[in-house]
């Protein structure tokens, strides 16, 4: 479970940092740097998992602009797990004159264990030179010398060995962060490939489910028989070929069947928020931007509740951004965190609370009309 | 306990998240398909004005179902500083200030109107289910536990406690939501 993030140097964010609960109500202003944190989230992922370059993901006009004597950006991230507690940290180097983005700094550890090290050091000719450490599970081990480079992150090549399963299940856990805006319209129906994630926008939601078919059939099953009380009439998922690729199409009562891109933006959006919650690994964190897109009201609150209910039967971690008074009078109150930027200066994050005392209170919020208190 | 009719719908009226947790899990392993619970209102997950404001109206709603659907109506508010009848005579004054004046019953024994009133508050209901049973209403043990307590609590509740009658020594405060629970009895 994510349970700390830390952003320096990244847009708006200087020194912020976010001490992240089981589920969690992003709340704020328009361009307060909500969404900007799912972003962090997604580019550590990608640079990670995907092993994007770094400057392809970190640009130097992200840079806080008020730093602009400050070349390094730093990340960090918490989390619990595996019986322990990882700390990621990566310090991203620009070199505005030269073009040059580049990692200096790239480490993880477990529960204060070195499990991999990466630094950028000079040697004696005056030439940068990157040095990695590769440590095993052994907490004596004194680590091997592991050629990485500062281009890409140093954990995206390494494998799954029988010696380094904490390191593994740091890198199944960044696998498997779901970070999401739907947008029903892009949900294609047709398939050619399955693929294990869904995009951002869910836009390839048939592809993840031609892999959710095979691999979660449990999980697909539960899927349609909430969807049967959900949406009217629904019956159950279906592939049809068509030539070389497959159309995902439903099957409603009296044999009515549909393709999912004949469907309305609305249906759609809520094949694929019970999709996330119904077939999703355990342990994972989901972020979804507005959930509440597309949905009529009373959708909202048995979403919510089903959302409850997966975190409760597994560990499902989730964070939400939302500016629906549903959620917001569900939620703000007991796992909200408001996001602020005053007078335009860096992002600033607290906890929203009834006591006066322990972060922005209730009273506060009502006063400046984001809670309804009916 | 409860009806186990697929048409039996529950509305439920209370303070915050631990509240709607518990009460919607309980229900959920007394076999009420969780598709028919029902939170009432978008009214904010904060505090008891908020329950008190809205009782009238969500009874209002229920009498004008009752007739022709399976419906239930079932309300949650913490004791806090009061006694669980000064809650219940508070909620009598929102339906018919005259009979709660004179103590005379606001809810006819029929009616699928079932009022609970965890005292001090939940988490009093909280540290009884999961083990400490010498423990009083008047101690507060919030921060014990968090919202995500709520359905573990309901479970052992539902599964472990509520088959066999409440033992005598058991909170009065649950007790009386005990005896609540028959309002929701079928027919």
């Amino acid at each position: 479970m994510l349970k700390r993030i830390y952003i320096h140097n990244f847009k708006c964010f200087v020194n912020f940092e976010a001490h992240i609960d089981k589920i969690n109500l992003f709340l704020g202003a328009n361009g307060s740097g909500k969404t900007s944190v799912f972003n962090v989230l997604n580019m550590l992922q990608r640079f990670i998992s995907n092993g994007e370059k770094v400057s392809d993901l970190f640009k130097s006009r992200d840079l806080t602009r008020w730093l602009s004597d400050q070349p390094i950006q730093q990340f960090e991230s918490d989390i619990a797990g595996n019986g322990g507690m990882y700390r990621y940290h990566l310090e991203i180097e620009h070199q505005s004159d030269k073009q040059l983005v580049r990692v200096k700094r790239e480490s993880l550890f477990f529960d204060q264990q070195p499990l991999y090290e990466f630094e950028i050091e000079t040697d004696e000719r005056g030439m940068a030179v990157g040095k990695g450490w590769l440590y095993n599970d052994k907490p004596e081990h004194e680590g091997i010398f592991f050629p990485s480079g500062w281009t890409r992150s140093g954990l995206f090549d390494l494998q799954e060995r029988h010696d380094n399963k904490k390191l593994s299940w740091f890198k199944r856990y960044v696998d498997q962060l779901f970070i999401v805006k739907i947008e029903p319209r892009a949900m294609r129906a047709e398939t050619r490939k399955s693929q294990t994630q869904p995009e951002s926008d869910m836009s390839n939601y048939a592809d993840w489910f031609d892999y959710l078919n095979d691999e979660y059939r449990r999980e697909v099953k539960l899927l349609e028989d909430e969807l049967k009380q959900v949406i009217k009439g629904f019956e159950l998922f279906q592939f049809k070929k068509s030539g070389d690729a497959k159309i995902l199409k439903l099957e409603f009562t009296n044999n009515m069947i549909f393709r999912l891109d004949e469907l309305s933006d609305g249906q759609r959006a809520l094949i694929a928020l019970y999709t996330l919650l119904y077939c999703l690994p355990d342990e994972c964190l989901l972020c979804i931007d507005e959930p509440e897109n597309f949905l009529a009201l009373p959708e909202i609150q048995p979403w919510l509740d089903s959302l409850y209910d997966r975190h409760e039967e597994t560990p499902l971690q989730a964070i939400l951004i939302s500016h629906h008074p549903r959620i917001i009078n569900y939620l703000a109150n007991n796992a909200g965190f408001w996001f602020s930027r005053p007078e335009n200066n860096h992002v600033r994050i607290q906890k929203i609370s009834d006591d006066e005392d322990a972060g922005l209170s209730i009273a506060r919020l009502i006063e400046l009309g984001w809670i309804y208190d009916e | 306990m409860t009806s186990k009719s697929k048409q039996f719908r529950v509305t439920v009226l209370c303070e915050d998240i631990a509240h709607h947790r518990f009460i919607r899990s309980y229900l959920i392993y007394r076999g009420i398909d969780k598709r028919n619970i029902t939170k009432f209102s978008n009214m904010m997950s904060r505090n008891n004005a908020a329950v008190l404001k809205h009782y009238s109206e969500s009874v209002q709603l229920y009498r004008s179902k009752a007739n022709h659907l399976n419906i239930a109506l079932v309300v949650m508010i913490d004791a806090d500083n009061k006694t669980v009848e000064e809650r219940l005579r508070e909620f009598d004054a929102k339906l018919d200030a005259k009979k709660a004046d004179l103590n005379q019953k606001t809810r006819d024994d029929d009616e699928k109107i079932a009022i609970f009133v965890p005292a001090r508050n939940i988490e009093t209901w909280f540290h009884y289910i999961f083990g400490y049973t010498d423990c009083n209403e008047q101690d507060d043990y919030k921060k014990y536990y968090t919202n995500d307590d709520a359905h573990k609590a309901a479970e052992i509740l539902a599964k472990d406690i509520c088959p066999d009658d409440l033992p005598e020594n058991a909170l009065p405060s649950l007790q009386h939501a005990c005896n609540e629970l028959k309002r929701l009895q079928s027919d």
